[in-house]
C-alpha cells in the first residue's frame, strides 16, 4: 500500500501504519492531521542522489517531483512510530527506514526561533514558546539576533526583529536580581533600550441626530480661553492627531438631543453634551496617533482615535531571553556604579547566575558565546537545531577559538572591575551579548488600587475588574486558609465588614425579615404585624439577597437569634 | 566617595572609617569614623579631605604639564 | 644563645617587606580560576607588627605620581597614571562619565511631523544628538529662569520632501538659531504682543566663542529620520546644561575607562619547543622567541605585557601556571577617555579633577 502512494496513486497525505498489538493496519485519509516530509531511505542507502539535488539546484526539479517520483513522502504522528529515522544521512544504517531532511524540521516554526536547543532541558523549550506568544507591540529600535538558526532565515524572522540584543554579564549584583530579576543600566535605557510603542484604539459611534460642536472659548481674566477639557479638540470638536492627551480629556464635544415628550419651551437647551472622555491612568502622555472618520455598517458616522503611547522600560516589566528565563526588571542602576571591563564595556543588563542552575539552559551560554565571537569577527553565528554535523550550527571549540583569537578567554569570562570601588572584582565574569525580548506584561497595565469605590447593583459587592475599579477577591482557598489559622475576626472582617454589610431587622417570632418604619422610629415584622420582637443585626447583602431569592421561590429560610 | 575612605585609612590615628549607603535609590551616605584619643574623628576626616585635595591639585598641575608639553611635541 | 627577634636577624630585609607580601601588597594575582589579593591593603596598621608603616604620606605620594601621555587626538587619549589608588581612578572615571556638564538637546517644540517616526521617538533621537559647544560659557537652567541667550541654544529643523524621491534628514540640517527662537506662544489675550519662547537679550552671535565658530551639532552625518514623499518635519528645539547622571545624552564621554598595566612574568626558563608553544598560543603576541646566544636554543621572552588583554590563554592547560605568571599592578592605571566631542579629551580630564576639588572644598566648608 505504501507503493501505491509512493508512485502517487493514493494522495501524498494518506497514512497507513500498522498497529502490532491489535494486528491490523489502520489507513487513515482524513484531513487535520500534522505530516512532515522525510527522504526514503532503502535499508540505510537514501533514495535520493546526488544528481538528484543538483537538478534540484539547477531549477530541472521541484519539490512536488521528489514526491511523486517516491523520493520523498509524507509521515504523520502514526505513521513515523513503525519508521526508524536517523538524523544524518551519515549516521544511517540497514535498519533504518527514512532519513531526515534537515535535522532542524524536527521543531516547528516557532522553536526553531530559539539557538542550540538541543543543549537545553525540553520544558525551558517549551517555556519559549509561550513566551512568544506574549510578545509586544512595537519595539522602536528592534534588532535581529546575533546567533540565528536557519528556522530564522527561513522564516524572515529576522527582519521582523522582536528584541534587541543586550550585553549582559552574569553575576550577582545589589541583590534586586533575586528570583530572576534583571538589573538595568539606566543609561541603556536613556540610550533607547527596549522602549516600546504601545497603540490603543478607541472608537466613538455618532447616532443619527447627534451634532459635533466647536470647543466654546470661555471668557476669563486672561482673554478667551477653551475649557481646560477640551483643549485637545480642534477647530471641528474632534481631537487633533499629534496632541497629548491626558485623564479626563475629551475625545469628541458632542451633544445628542434630549427626547422631549412635548414641545420643547423656547430658550431651553434641547440638546445635552454627551462628551467621550479618555480614561487613562494619571502620569501617561499619551499622544493621539490617529483619526479616522468612517462610516459603520448602520451608516453612522464613526470616529477612531489610536492613541500612542511610548513606553521606557521601568521596574516592574518583563523580559525574557530566548531560552524561557523570563524575569522582571529589579533595579535600575546609573551605568557608573556598573562593572566595566578591560575594553571598557559596560553590560546593559545583570542576570542572576542562579537562573541556571536548576534550569539547565545551556543554549543561553553558548548564545553568549557565539553573539561575543559575532560581535568580534563581524559575521552572524548559527545555532540551528541539531544542526552540529552538518554546519548550520557553530561548534563550541570553533566559536572559543574566533574569541581567542580575538583576545578574550576561550571561555568567555572577562576581568571585571567593580563600578563602585574601582579594585577587580574576585570572579571572571561571563559577559556577552544575548537577544533579549521585551514581554507584554508591563507594570502599567497591572498597577491597581483600590480602597473604596464602585459596587455591583445586585450584590452590592465591589466590582471586579482593573477597568471597573474593582477589589480584588480573597477566594474560597483564601478562606479555607484562613479557617486553618483560626483567624474568625479576619474572615468577619474580609468577608462581611470590607465588602456588603447590611442592617437588618429580624423577627425573633417568625424568623423572617421585617422592616424598618421610619415614621415611627421602630422596626416592624410584616408577617407579625407588629414591632414587638425585632431585632437588628449585620448580614452581608449578598446573604439578605439569597434569603429573599429563596423566599421567592416558596422556600421559608428562618433566622433563629440567640443571645450573643 | 570611596577616595575619602582610603584617605581616612592612611591615617594611623583612625581606628575605624567606614561608609554605607541605606538604599539604593536615595542619594544618602553614612560614613562613620573612630579615632584613637590622639585625635578626634572631625580632625581625622578635616585632615583627610585636605589632604585629598592637596593630591588632586598635585595630579591636575603635573596632568596639565604632561599635556602641554606633549602638545607642542 | 641570645635571643634575637627575628626582625633583627641579618637576613631579612628592614624597612621593607618580604618579597611575597610585598607582591601580594601591590599586584593583583590573576590565576586561570579568579584573581586574587585584588583588594588593596588599607588599613594603615596593617603590616605593623612588621614596623612598616602602610599610611600615606602626602610627600610619599609627590614622589611616586607621574603621568605619561600614550596617544592624545581630537577625541581619544589613552594615558598611564601611576602612584595613585583605584578608588581615585575611579572616582574621575565616575565623575566623567556622570558629572562633568554638557549641553544637550531637552526641548523640543513640534509645529509639524508627518514622517512614520512618532513625535516622542524622534524628540528622544534629537537629544542624543552631541553638541560641539564648550558647556563652560554656559549656565544651569533652573526652573525659575526664563529661557535666556546664557543657558539656551535654539535650533530649528525644517525639512520636507517633494513627491517622488525620499530623503534622509541628517544633523547637519539642524539650523542655529543665533537669535532665539522663532516661535510663537499662544497668548490668551489676542490683543497683547506674541511672546516667543525665548527671551534673547543679545544674538548669540555677537558672543565671542562663538562669532568666529558657529554652533552646530558635532557630526554632520548623523541620520535623525527618514522622509517619504510629501512628508515634513518642522520643530524647533532648546539645548540646556546638564550632566549625565540625569540622563545619559549629557554625558560628555562616549566612555571612559581604565585598566592596570599587566605584567607578565616567566617563573621559569621556557626554552625550545615550549617557548614556541608559549609565543603561538598569545593571541595579541606578549611573547616573543630570540635567540639565546650561548646555547643556541630559543628562549621565550615577555616582549610586550601591555598588550595582555588577559585572555589566559598562556596559562590554560596542564602545568602552565607554574610558568607564566599573569598579573597586574595595583597603582599604575592606564586610562582612556573617548570624548563624544564637545570637549577635547584632556579638558575634560581636568574639568573632572577640578569637580572633584570643588566637592572637597565644599565638604571641608560644611564641615567647618
Amino acid at each position: 500500500m505504501r507503493k501505491l502512494r509512493r508512485s502517487g496513486k493514493i494522495g501524498e497525505f494518506v497514512s497507513i501504519f500498522v498497529n502490532e498489538k491489535q494486528r491490523c493496519v489502520y489507513v487513515a485519509s482524513d484531513g487535520g492531521r500534522v505530516c512532515r516530509p522525510l527522504v526514503i531511505a532503502d535499508r540505510g542507502i537514501s533514495r535520493v542522489k546526488e544528481h538528484h539535488m543538483k537538478e534540484l539546484m539547477d531549477g530541472v526539479r521541484t519539490f512536488d517531483d521528489f514526491l511523486r517520483e517516491g523520493l520523498i513522502e509524507y509521515l504523520d504522528v502514526n505513521e513515523e512510530n513503525n519508521a526508524l529515522i536517523s538524523l544524518y544521512e551519515g549516521e544511517a544504517d540497514t535498519d533504518t527506514t527514512h532519513i531526515e531532511i534537515e535535522p532542524f524540521t524536527i521543531l516547528g516554526v516557532c522553536a526553531g526561533l530559539i539557538p542550540y536547543p538541543h543543549h537545553n532541558q525540553s520544558p525551558r523549550n517549551t517555556y519559549q514558546l509561550s513566551r512568544m506568544d506574549t510578545l509586544l507591540y512595537l519595539l522602536v529600535y528592534p534588532q535581529r539576533p546575533l546567533l540565528t538558526t536557519k528556522s530564522i532565515e527561513l522564516v524572515g524572522f529576522d527582519k521582523l526583529g522582536a528584541g534587541q540584543n543586550a550585553t549582559v554579564a552574569v553575576m550577582s549584583y545589589s541583590g534586586y536580581d533575586i528570583e530572576d530579576a534583571i538589573v538595568m543600566n539606566k543609561s541603556s535605557l536613556d540610550r533607547g533600550f527596549g522602549r516600546c510603542i504601545v497603540l490603543k484604539k478607541y472608537s466613538v459611534v455618532t447616532e443619527p441626530y447627534d451634532r459635533i460642536v466647536k470647543p466654546q472659548m470661555i471668557s476669563s481674566k486672561s482673554g478667551y480661553v477653551v475649557d481646560s477639557k477640551m483643549q485637545i479638540l480642534d477647530a471641528d470638536g474632534i481631537a487633533a492627531p499629534g496632541e497629548i492627551i491626558r485623564s479626563h480629556d475629551l475625545f469628541v464635544n458632542k451633544h445628542s438631543p434630549k427626547i422631549i415628550r412635548d414641545q420643547a419651551k423656547p430658550g431651553e437647551l434641547r440638546e445635552t453634551p454627551t462628551p467621550v472622555t479618555y480614561k487613562g491612568p494619571e502620569g501617561e502622555t499619551t499622544v493621539v496617533d490617529r483619526v479616522v472618520l468612517s462610516t459603520d455598517v448602520n451608516n453612522r458616522l464613526c470616529i477612531k482615535f489610536l492613541v500612542r503611547h511610548v513606553r521606557r522600560p521601568e521596574l516592574g516589566d518583563k523580559f525574557s531571553s530566548r531560552h524561557g528565563q523570563k524575569g522582571v526588571c529589579g533595579t535600575i542602576v546609573q551605568q557608573e556604579d556598573f562593572p566595566f571591563s578591560e575594553r571598557g564595556i559596560c553590560p546593559d543588563l545583570i542576570m542572576n547566575p542562579h537562573g541556571y542552575p536548576s534550569r539547565m539552559t545551556i543554549g543561553k551560554m553558548i548564545e553568549l558565546l557565539g553573539g561575543k565571537a559575532g560581535v568580534s569577527s563581524g559575521r552572524f553565528h548559527y545555532g540551528s537545531a541539531f544542526g552540529e554535523p552538518s554546519g548550520h550550527a557553530d561548534r563550541v571549540e570553533a566559536i572559543s577559538e574566533t574569541l581567542v583569537k580575538h583576545g578574550f578567554s576561550y571561555s568567555g569570562k572577562d576581568f571585571i572591575y567593580s563600578g563602585i570601588t574601582g579594585y577587580p572584582l574576585q570572579a571572571y565574569i561571563f559577559m556577552g551579548p544575548i537577544y533579549y525580548q521585551k514581554l507584554k506584561h508591563m507594570v502599567l497595565d497591572k498597577m491597581h488600587a483600590r480602597a473604596r469605590g464602585p459596587r455591583v447593583t445586585l450584590t452590592r459587592q465591589p466590582t471586579e475588574g482593573r477597568s471597573r475599579d474593582g477589589g480584588l477577591r480573597l477566594g474560597e482557598m483564601e478562606r479555607d486558609c484562613l479557617i486553618a489559622y483560626g483567624a474568625s475576626m479576619l474572615i468577619y472582617e474580609r468577608l462581611m465588614l470590607s465588602s456588603d454589610p447590611y442592617q437588618v431587622q429580624v423577627c425573633r417570632t417568625c424568623g423572617l425579615l421585617g422592616y424598618y418604619n421610619y415614621k415611627l422610629k421602630t422596626a416592624v415584622c410584616s408577617m407579625c404585624k407588629n414591632g414587638d420582637n425585632v431585632s437588628t443585626m449585620k448580614l452581608p447583602y449578598a446573604c439578605k439577597l439569597l434569603f429573599q431569592e429563596l423566599q421567592s421561590m416558596n422556600v421559608v429560610p428562618r433566622l433563629k437569634l440567640t443571645e450573643a | 566617595m570611596n577616595a575619602p575612605d582610603r584617605q581616612l585609612h592612611r591615617d594611623p590615628n583612625v581606628l575605624f572609617a567606614g561608609y554605607k549607603l541605606p538604599h539604593p535609590l536615595q542619594y544618602k551616605i553614612l560614613l562613620r569614623v573612630q579615632t584613637t584619643s590622639q585625635s578626634s574623628p572631625m580632625q581625622a576626616y578635616n585632615q583627610a579631605i585636605n589632604d585629598l585635595d592637596k593630591e588632586l591639585e598635585i595630579l591636575k598641575n603635573a596632568f596639565e604639564k604632561v599635556i602641554t608639553s606633549q602638545i607642542y611635541i | 644563645m641570645k635571643k634575637v627577634s627575628f626582625m633583627d636577624m641579618p637576613d631579612v630585609p628592614k624597612g621593607q617587606l618580604p618579597e611575597h607580601l610585598e607582591l601580594q601588597r601591590t599586584r593583583v594575582f590573576c590565576g586561570s580560576d579568579a584573581p586574587t589579593h585584588s583588594e588593596g591593603i588599607q588599613y594603615s596598621g596593617a603590616y605593623a607588627s612588621m614596623g612598616i608603616d602602610n599610611s600615606l604620606r602626602l610627600d610619599s605620594f609627590c614622589k611616586k605620581f607621574r603621568v605619561e601621555v600614550i596617544q592624545l587626538t581630537e577625541d581619544e587619549i589613552e594615558f598611564d597614571m601611576i602612584g595613585i589608588d583605584a578608588s581615585l581612578a575611579n572616582a574621575f572615571r565616575r565623575i566623567l562619565i556622570a558629572e562633568v556638564p554638557t549641553m544637550a538637546i531637552e526641548k523640543v517644540l513640534m509645529v509639524n511631523n508627518t514622517s512614520v517616526i512618532a513625535d516622542e521617538v524622534l524628540a528622544h533621537r534629537l537629544g542624543l544628538i552631541p553638541l560641539d559647544v564648550d558647556p563652560r560659557s554656559f549656565e544651569y537652567f533652573s526652573g525659575n529662569d526664563s529661557p535666556n541667550e546664557r543657558n539656551t541654544i535654539v535650533f530649528k529643523l525644517d525639512v520636507s520632501c517633494k513627491k517622488g524621491a525620499r530623503i534622509t534628514v541628517k544633523s547637519d540640517q539642524l539650523k542655529w538659531l543665533p537669535n532665539g527662537s522663532e516661535l510663537e506662544m499662544t497668548t490668551p489675550n489676542p490683543s497683547a504682543k506674541p511672546k516667543s519662547y525665548t527671551l534673547f537679550t543679545c544674538s548669540q552671535a555677537s558672543l565671542p566663542e562663538f562669532s568666529d565658530k558657529p554652533i552646530g551639532p558635532k557630526h554632520q552625518d548623523i541620520i535623525i529620520s527618514k522622509l517619504g514623499p510629501g512628508q515634513a518635519i518642522e520643530l524647533e528645539v532648546h539645548a540646556i546644561k546638564g550632566i549625565g547622571k540625569t540622563h545619559a545624552k549629557w554625558s560628555p564621554v562616549a566612555t571612559a575607562w581604565y585598566r592596570m598595566l599587566p605584567e607578565v612574568v616567566l617563573l621559569k626558563e621556557i626554552e625550545g619547543k615550549q617557548a614556541e608553544e608559549l609565543v603561538q598560543k598569545c593571541p595579541v603576541n606578549v611573547f616573543q622567541e630570540i635567540e639565546d646566544i650561548g646555547k643556541g636554543k630559543k628562549k621565550a621572552v615577555v616582549a610586550n605585557p601591555r598588550a595582555c588583554t588577559l585572555c589566559r590563554e598562556c596559562i590554560r592547560g596542564e602545568g602552565w601556571e607554574e610558568l607564566v605568571a599573569v598579573r597586574r599592578v595595583k597603582d599604575h592605571f592606564i586610562f582612556r577617555i573617548e570624548s563624544t566631542g564637545a570637549l577635547p579629551p584632556e579638558d575634560l580630564f581636568t574639568e573632572a579633577v577640578k569637580i572633584l576639588e570643588d566637592k572637597c572644598d565644599r565638604l571641608i566648608s560644611e564641615l567647618s
